[in-house]
Order: structure tokens, then sequence, then C-alpha cells
């Protein structure tokens, strides 16, 4: 059988893509492939049959695309699975054409049915989720993080060394700012404080901090914090065009739940919203809503939550 | 013939595709740049300076204007979407703009090609603001009444009066100012004798005498302006001298439609607000939106809502088609949408109950500012006179004031 | 010399005025007006931006229905120089579309500067930048949160989701806009009722000779995740309290 690559630069999502490639075949051959020189001893272990590493190739988009085509052509196969990370979606798009075959991203769900392709993906702005097909050998998916847990327990794959022609840069990079990685990555937290436009000044993060280290909370945001008032890294930014994001519990403070914002935790648990504005549209997309001033209401549920603790240790 | 009119199609509302994408680039600008600041411009009953700059480099001062003198050459329907768009979010600032179609349209119609190169380029453009001053303190609908005076005195015109509710009239750089310059001829013939002024900001004599605290429109403000012994050149005259209040009467005709399209702004977001809270809000253990008493309610909102809304781009059509009968269909428009939305905004807050009266809330700011719609522009006591006098012209000729 | 910039503009459902059937989560499209998908002012904005210091004209080119007349009069009255109109019967799957708006681009011949938005707001498949730096060979500047010329060279900050990457490509180079590279300007009056003027050229998808290669769309539902929707009103101490009794019972806390 034809075998299924899987590539993505983003080092868990590539073994997550491995888990997925195991459901649309569990035994066609999956390679994974990675490019540079770094450790691939988590990917090894990810459940792949092989590990295609393409030495001195850098990990951005133009080089990947036609770097994951050429292995393709190697192993005769159009059947390929990428992260839907910016960089993946961008790769996505050029395999498409490089390979003659349709793609789909921002994909959730993936598997083989009556000799096709299925994929679940969210359109228009999260309110719609939609199921569509691609002939079952031809394809390339985007898949997004966390749609897929990695595989455990699996043998060490072999890693073989694939060499591809130097491809052509035709975008210098000419410096990098790094964001700090926050403390842990939102699309694992189990509990996410989000905070929104209804914070008055960045000062005032120190009470959503507060409330976040109260809950044993990660803290994300909406777009109008981190993209336009840069209160908050764009790693924070939940939404259609930030993360999306599937905590237990999703308690949005100060944000008023547009649909772009509502996009990226669909998946979410509990959610929860404190608002002090009775009619947004927030209260309609939530399971517990308190309506009132954040600057009352945090406070206060901080207090009671540490006052429950402190029931619980005994003192 | 369908009485008053010749036909069913003289009632026709005629729209552009244009109009529509105004609409919606009008309530974008409103969104974004305003209702993020309508808290504060209400607490502080003050607009910021750099939010009524956007607003004229968005040319909204001239939407009314001619191209050639810097405006944006639109219709009256592009005037109604204006004012209902910018009404939905800042009833407030519909009044700041529409002052300044007060004093662009009496030069307009009226005024001398210097005139016209002079004052309304800056003012369509946003670069300056301007007001109209016929109302005094002792004289309101009934404009012949006013007690300015101005003089002539070699080669120049000496006014001498105060004017009252004077909107926007602490802003504006430019003025048209009515006086009385000879004594009517009779007791009949009260309205000869007027003559309409520009003055501008900082003439001699010329100063805002008091600010007057006022119900609703907070943001937008009133004052008197004392005028003493105000000296402006024959050139400032606008018209002919002695036809002033044809000048101040067409002005008001024009503007007419623009409070009715405030008004309907107001009935609009009402409107809107109720029904959301009515589907949101549970008392009884049902939504509100299930009890019959709150739906009579909103269905007789929507009734008088949609009501208004066709008497008002109807109006703005006729208008816009040049005909006589505008007159008509503009008294009925200000008539029946400022009252219509007066009674949307008391049953709002019935709906909204204990909330309703809660500024924070947002409704019961709509029902102050709509008061004085009833009011401005010709008091709809007044209406209703040219109502039925425009009717009988309409269809018998014959001025019923003159037989 | 003045260089062109074409600008990607398209036509879509307004997400926030879909209408679903909570039984079945099914969609009536008939009654959902459109609207120019919300990133595009984004790039037609920088486009317009950029002209300045590029002196050449804007075009933008849209692949859809007669629908999307009312959504180029908006980026004509925008400022866009002129529009082009890739006419089809229906949807087009991204990859038609890619080989379709090559075929098209090629006619709009010489330009120097593609913009499109990172993505749609109804698919959002953000497919279309790769393809087209694929299909035609040029550099391509995705997620660009800033985008500025230096000589020849076009220089942009890419967004990405842990860091932010300086980069630089020389022209004739595609750049994909996210949201936050600008603020859209709102037309005047005069200029929406000027761009009923412009030239809009239409060009049927037929004749340009493409076919789709087997992505179908096989069901759509709006039927979102239902949430339970307590709201809690009252004094704070009152309302946290309730909150955090709903929590604990949750399991969430």
């Amino acid at each position: 059988m034809t075998p299924i690559l899987t590539y993505s630069e983003d080092g868990e999502l590539a073994c997550e893509l491995v888990a997925a490639a195991r459901e649309i075949s569990p035994s066609a051959e999956v390679a994974a492939v990675v490019l540079g020189d770094g450790d691939v001893s988590s990917l090894s272990e990810s459940g792949c049959d092989v590990v295609c590493r393409v030495a001195g190739a850098a990990p951005v988009p133009e080089v990947a695309a036609s770097a994951v085509a050429e292995v393709a052509r190697q192993r005769a196969t159009r059947m390929v699975l990428v992260g839907s990370t910016k960089d993946g979606k961008e790769v996505a798009g050029r395999l498409s054409v490089l390979l003659g075959c349709p793609a789909a991203t921002e994909c959730s769900r993936v598997g083989l049915e009556s000799g096709r392709l299925r994929v679940e993906r969210m359109a228009f702005g999260g309110r719609v989720s939609t199921v569509a097909s691609m002939p079952g050998d031809s394809f390339v998916v985007a898949l997004r993080p966390r749609a897929y847990a990695r595989l455990g327990g699996a043998a060490k794959a072999g890693v073989t060394e694939v060499v591809v022609p130097a491809a052509r840069r035709s975008v210098s990079v000419e410096s990098v700012a790094g964001q700090p990685p926050s403390a842990l990555d939102l699309t694992r937290a189990d509990r996410i404080v989000s905070v929104g436009r209804g914070l008055k000044k960045k000062e005032d993060l120190e009470l959503i901090r507060s409330l976040a280290g109260a809950m044993d909370a990660s803290i994300g945001c909406s777009r109008p914090l981190s993209a336009d008032l840069g209160w908050l890294g764009e790693e924070s930014h939940i939404g259609l065009t930030g993360i999306q994001v599937k905590p237990k519990l999703y308690l949005a403070v100060g944000i008023s739940g547009q649909l772009q914002h509502l996009a990226g935790i669909r998946d979410a648990g509990v959610v929860v919203a404190i608002n002090n504005d009775k009619t947004a549209p927030i209260f309609s997309s939530c399971d517990y809503g308190v309506v009132g001033d954040l600057y009352q209401v945090v406070p206060e549920l901080v207090a009671q939550l540490s006052a429950a603790k402190g029931r619980e240790k005994g003192y | 013939m369908v009485f008053p009119f010749k036909s069913l199609s003289d009632y026709e509302i005629r729209t552009r595709p244009e109009h529509e994408a105004f609409r919606n680039f009008v309530r974008e600008f409103m969104e974004k740049e305003v209702a993020p600041l309508v808290t504060r411009i209400e607490e502080r009953n003050e607009f910021p300076m750099e939010l009524l700059d956007k607003v004229g480099a968005q040319g909204f001062q001239g939407i009314g204007v001619p191209q050639e003198y810097g405006g944006q050459g639109g219709d009256q329907t592009s005037v109604v979407i204006f004012s209902e768009e910018t009404s939905r979010v800042c009833p407030a600032l519909v009044t700041l703009v529409g002052v300044n179609g007060l004093f662009t349209t009496p030069l307009q119609l009226f005024g001398t090609e210097e005139q016209k190169r002079r004052y309304l380029a800056p003012v369509a453009r946003g670069e300056k603001r301007s007001a109209h001053a016929t109302t005094e303190a002792v004289a309101g609908s009934d404009v012949a009444g006013i007690q300015t005076r101005a003089e002539k005195a070699g080669g120049e015109w000496r006014i001498n009066g105060r004017k009252a509710f004077i909107s926007g009239g602490d802003l504006a750089d430019f003025f048209v100012v009515l006086a009385r310059t000879a004594p009517p001829p009779g007791p009949k013939e009260r309205w000869k004798g007027l003559t309409m002024f520009v003055v501008e900001k900082g003439a001699k004599g010329f100063s805002v005498a008091r600010h007057m605290e006022k119900m609703g429109l907070r943001g937008s403000h009133i004052v008197e302006l004392q005028l003493d012994d105000v000296s402006v050149p024959e050139e400032s005259v606008v018209g002919k001298e002695g036809d002033g209040f044809k000048v101040a009467m067409e002005t008001f005709d024009h503007g007419r439609i623009g409070v009715a399209a405030q008004a309907l702004g107001i009935a609009q977001v009402v409107f809107e607000k109720s029904l959301n809270y009515a589907m949101q809000r549970t008392t009884f253990g049902r939504p509100l939106i299930q009890h019959q008493m709150i739906d009579s309610y909103l269905a007789d909102m929507l009734i008088r809502l949609t009501g208004a809304r066709h008497l008002v781009y109807w109006a703005a059509s006729l208008a816009d088609a040049g005909r006589t009968e505008y007159q008509l269909a503009a008294s009925m428009a200000k008539a029946s949408a400022t009252e219509s939305a007066e009674w949307i905004a008391e049953k709002a807050i019935n709906i909204f109950g204990g909330a309703g009266v809660i500024v924070e809330t947002q409704v019961e700011r709509f029902l102050r500012d709509v008061e004085i719609t009833k009011v401005y522009e010709g008091a709809n006591e007044i209406q209703r006179l040219v109502i039925i006098r425009q009717l009988i012209k309409q269809t018998l000729g014959v001025d019923v004031l003159q037989a | 010399m003045p260089t062109n910039t074409v600008v990607l503009l398209k036509h879509v459902y307004d997400e926030s005025q879909l209408k679903v059937d909570p039984a079945t989560g099914g969609i009536d499209f008939s009654a959902v007006p459109g609207k120019m998908s919300s990133f595009d002012r984004n790039a037609v904005e920088e486009a317009l931006r950029l002209r300045q210091q590029l002196g050449g004209t804007v075009t933008s080119l849209t692949l859809g229905t007669d629908a999307a007349v009312k959504s180029i009069r908006e980026a004509l009255a925008m400022g866009v120089d002129r529009a082009v109109l890739v006419r089809t019967s229906g949807e087009t799957d991204a990859y038609a579309a890619g080989a379709l708006l090559e075929k098209a681009l090629a006619r709009l011949q010489p330009w120097g500067l593609l913009l499109c938005a990172e993505g749609s707001t109804d698919t959002y498949t953000s497919l279309l930048p790769g393809m087209l730096a694929q299909r035609l060979g040029l550099p391509l500047i995705s997620y660009a949160r800033s985008l500025k010329l230096d000589g020849g060279a076009l220089v942009g900050e890419r967004s990405l989701e842990r860091k932010t990457v300086t980069v630089r490509a020389a022209l004739p180079a595609i750049a994909s806009v996210v949201s936050e590279i600008n603020e859209p300007r709102i037309p005047t009056l005069l200029q929406i009722m000027g761009a009923a003027k412009k030239e809009l050229s239409v060009t049927q998808a037929e004749s340009l000779g493409v076919t789709e290669q087997g992505y179908r769309t096989e069901s759509m539902s709006g039927k979102g995740r239902e949430r339970k929707r307590v709201v809690i009103e009252g004094p704070v101490q009152e309302a946290v309290s309730r909150l955090l009794d709903a929590m604990t019972r949750e399991g969430v806390v």
C-alpha cells in the first residue's frame, strides 16, 4: 500500500500527525519527514514506520514544501498530512500545487470512508462544522494541534537520510524575535482564564494573574489585547486567527464574545463569563455567566477561592 | 388618484446600491469610532475634539454640499441615512453635525458665489464648524417675533440682540444670524423686514453669553449668543435684504427630514435593544418574549417604527426627485418619526423594567434625547399646521392662511 | 518605474448573519447577506498605502458570482483603481481557485506586487497564498503584520504563533496580511458614488479552462455546542458564591 507522509515544523504536532495517519490506515507505511539536524528521538517513537530526515534543509515553508514533495516523489505517494499551523498552511497550499491534489486545512478529524478521505473542519468563523471529502489516494490535509493525541508505547523507528535537490530560497530571514514561551502551552491547558477589552489598563493584568494563580490556570486573551494593545503576546491570542483551545474550564473575563473569539473555544468544556454588559454575546455562548464589574467580581472570586482552599487544607 | 397624490407610484421610495454601501460604512464608522466613547461623552457632556475632527474629515459635515464647494454632493436620501445610522449610536452627534447643514443650506440656496467659496468648503471639509442663530428666548416657532435688530451705518450693518438655544454655538466659527432690518409693513405682514447675515466668530461685540443646561443630547451644547454693535460688511447679507424669513423657512424645510431621521435612528436602536432583551430576559420562568403584553408592546413598536421609516425615506425620495410635495411629506415624517420614537423609547423602559432607567443599560438616554426632536426644526404643532396648509395648497391651489 | 499591485478580494456570506435551524443544524444561505471578507479590507488598505510609494495602479481581482459586485464596489470606493471579476457559477474549491487566479493574473501583467488576506472569513482555508506562490514561482511573505518597501524589495514581519520573523523578498512578490497590519479606511460618500463609475471588467471562469480536483463539501451543520447559559445576577458576593458552587459541581475547580 502507498505510504502516508507526515510533516510539521512543530515537534509535538509532528507526532500527533503520525497518530492521525494511523487512523487513516492502520497498515500503510507512515513516513515522518523532518527537516534539519535536530533531535528526532521523540518523533521516531511516535509510532511511525520510518523517519525521513532531510538534513541541511531549513524549516521554512518554501523549503519544507519542496522537500516533502521530493520525498513524496521518491516514495511514489500523494497522501500527506501536515500541521495546521501558520507555516503549515502555507506548506499545504504549496504541496497541493506541487503534488496536483486537493488540500484542506484547519481539520480536526480525518478518516477513510468508501475510498474517499473525509475531513471535518470549521467554517464561517467556527459557526459551521463541515464534512468534506477528497480522493482517498491524493490529498494534503493540515490538522489542527491537539486534534489527535500522540500514540504511546510505540517501537522506535529507523531514521533514513533523504537527499533532495537544494531548494531555491526566495525569501531571506533578516531577524527573528522570539516571544517568551508562555508558562504552559495554552492548547494543552486544563484551565484558562482569558481576558478581553473589559480590562481598562495593562497594569490590571495583575488582577487576572492573581485569579489565574488562585485557579491554577493559564492566561489567554481575545484579539484586541494582543493585536491592538499588545498587552499580551500573540501566543496568548485565542480565536479564529489565533489559537483554538480545549480546556476543561474556560473563564472569559471582560470578553464580549465576538464570533471570531468564540471560534477559538468551541471545544472548551465549561465556559464561564464575567462581563458587566448583560447584552454581551458571550452570555449566549457560556455555561455560567456573572453579570458584574470584573473589578469587583474577580477580587471576590479570588477571595472565595482562597478561602475554599484554606478550608480544604483544614486551617 | 390616491388622494392627495396623483397615483400610488408617488409613494415610491427610490434608493441605489451606493446608498446601502454608504449606510454600511456610516454604521461601521459609528460603531468603531463613536460607540466606545458614548459613555464618556454622556458622563462628561462633551465630545472629544479628535472625534469631531474625524467626523469632519469623513465629509459628514458636507454631505449635502455640492462637490464644487468641497462637499460630498449627496442627496437627501444620503443625509437621512447618515442621520439615522449616527443616531442609532449617538443622537447628539446628529445635532452637532446637523447644525452645519443649517448654515450651509441657506448659503447654498441664497448665498452669493463669493459667500459660497468662502464658507461652504471649509465647513464641508470639516475644517471649520458652523451654527444657525434664528431663535430667541421670546421667539421660537414665531420667527417673525425676533427682537434682534440690524441697522445700516456707512456701508456696514450693526447687529444688536441676543439669540437663545443655539446648538453648536460654542464650537462654531461661522454663524448665520437672523435680524430685523425694517419694521413690518403691517400686522399681517410681520414676516417682512427680516434679513439673514453671516457673522464670524471673533467679530467685535459677538460672544457666547452663557451655556444653557438642557435635557438629553449630552455632548451637544446650546448657548446664548450676545450681539453688541456687531459690525458686518454688506456682503454678509444672505439672500436679499428683507428676505430673511424666507431664507430661514426654506432652511428649516430642508433640515426637517434630518431631524425625522434622527428620531428614526432612536426608534430603531431602542426597538432592537428591547427585542434582544425580551429574548434573553426570563421572568416567571419564561423568556419575556413569551409574555403577551410584552409582545403587544413589541409589535406596536415595530408597526410605528416601520410606518415612520416609510414616511422618512419617502419624503427623502420626493426631495431627491425635486417634487414640491416634499414639504407635506417631510412634515408628516417629522411629526410621525419623532412621536413614534418617543413612544417606542418609553415602551422600551416598560420592557426593561427597572433596568431601563439605569444609565448603564443605555436605554433611558434615548428617551431623554428624543424629546427635543419634537420641538426643534419646527415644533410638531407647527408641522401639523404645515401639513394641512400644504395639503390644501397642493390639491386646491389655495393658501388657507391668505384666504 | 511605477509598479502595479493586484489585490485579491472575496465576497462571502456574512458569518454573523447565518440563520441556523436549531433542530437540524441546516443553514439557509439564501437569507444570508454577503460582505467583503473582513481581512480582505486590510489587504486593500495595504495595497492603497503601498501605492503611494509604488506609483502604479491597484487592481482588485475577484473570483465569484455577480453578488460579488457589492464588495468590489466597496473596494473601488476605498480607492482601488479598477476591478476584475472572474465570474463563476458558484463555489470554487481552493485548488481550482488557485488555477483560475493564476490565469487571470497572467492577463493582468505587468504587476509587481500581489496582496491578499491570510484567509477568508467563510472557509478560512488560507491555502491560496501558498498555492499562488508555488504556481507563479514568486516569493511569498505570508501572515505579514507589517510591510514596507526597501528599494526593489519588500520587507515584512511575519506574525507566527510563537515568534515574529522579519523577512525580505525581491519584487515581484506576494504577501498575505493579517488584520493587525492596518486599520482599513472608511470611504466617504463622494468616493462611494465615484466608485460606480470606475472600470469593472468581467471574465467568464469557464473561458479560462480549469477543472476542479475532487474536493467536495459533503455536509454542513450550524448546530453549535449547546451551552447552559445560566446567567447569574445580584450582589457580587452572592453571585460569585453561586458561580463557585456551579464550577465545583462541574468538577472544574
